[in-house]
């Protein structure tokens, strides 16, 4: 039995049963289940439809071939910060890690980075979001080492180092 | 927006003076011989210089004016600066200064510049 959604009002709800759904819904309301491209109005969904008309007695119309209604979900999706004109991608953190002693975490980014780019060239905007992020987490994961490393070595480790290894640059 | 405004001044004021004693202190230091300095964590623990090593001396010998001692201290952070100050000013402009082929080069470039620091 397939889980359906829908919305009420600007708000998402579900999954809920065939049953369920047919008792909180008009023939007007935006619905989703599985194996659907896009959101449809429940009375152009002919299981719905059908099960609203047995509860309701509303009458089922015929599928019509209308543009899909476009909802809040699919809007934002296409949606990403790398249109803005304003977007910059992490690559020169990433640089500027590496030289500042992240080197290991400073590559991965520079790495997460290039994935990004390609992601993007090849149009898979969700992905490439994904991996700025990634990118981001890799560069901040670096700098916050950086600063644990050089407390930790200015209370204890810089003696030790001094001490046994004094050719060290 | 008037105490907002003093803050700003007062904050950016600070940063100058750190900036000038941080500067001061590398004028007169060589990284070589004070302990003062943080060794590069990478070569603390493995014993190999990182991409970065060199760039605390470069600082100094720049400041002491010494250009092309400080240039051989670690080339690539001359670049890196170059690069990142291009960026800055006309990224937004210029994707392609970010771009695949970008990343791909720095990606090398940083890597091959780690190896051959170590072997040569």
């Amino acid at each position: 039995m397939n889980q359906y959604f829908y919305y009420e009002g600007n708000t998402q709800k579900g999954p809920v049963s065939l049953q369920d759904l047919v008792t909180k819904i008009t023939p007007e309301t935006d619905v989703w289940t599985q194996g659907m491209v896009d959101w449809a109005k429940a009375k152009d969904v002919p299981e719905v439809a059908a099960a609203l008309s047995n509860v309701s007695g509303f009458t089922a119309v015929p599928p019509q071939q209308e543009a899909p209604v476009i909802t809040v979900q699919a809007q934002n999706s296409d949606r990403s910060p790398y249109d803005s004109p304003d977007f910059q991608n992490l690559l020169i953190w990433a640089i500027v890690s590496t030289f500042l002693c992240c080197n290991v975490t400073g590559v991965v980014g520079i790495v997460m980075d290039l994935k990004a780019e390609i992601e993007w060239v090849k149009g898979n905007k969700d992905k490439a979001w994904d991996k700025y992020k990634t990118a981001k987490m890799w560069i901040i994961i670096g700098a916050v080492a950086m600063v644990v490393f050089y407390i930790l070595y200015f209370a204890v480790l810089q003696s030790v180092f001094v001490n046994n290894f004094p050719d060290f640059r | 927006m008037k105490l907002k405004h003093t803050l700003i001044i007062i904050s950016g004021l600070l940063a100058v003076v750190l900036i000038v004693i941080v500067l001061k202190f590398y004028y007169q230091n060589d990284p070589l011989e004070t302990v003062k300095m943080p060794k590069c964590a990478f070569y603390v623990l493995t014993g190999w210089k990182c991409p970065g090593c060199g760039g605390q001396r470069a600082l100094h010998y720049l400041l002491k004016g010494e250009i092309w001692q400080s240039f051989c201290q670690n080339p690539l952070l001359y670049f890196a600066t170059v690069y990142i100050a291009a960026v800055l000013a006309v990224g937004k402009k210029f994707r392609f200064l970010t771009g695949i082929k970008a990343c791909t080069a720095w990606f090398i470039g940083i890597i091959a510049f780690w190896i051959l620091r170590n072997v040569i």
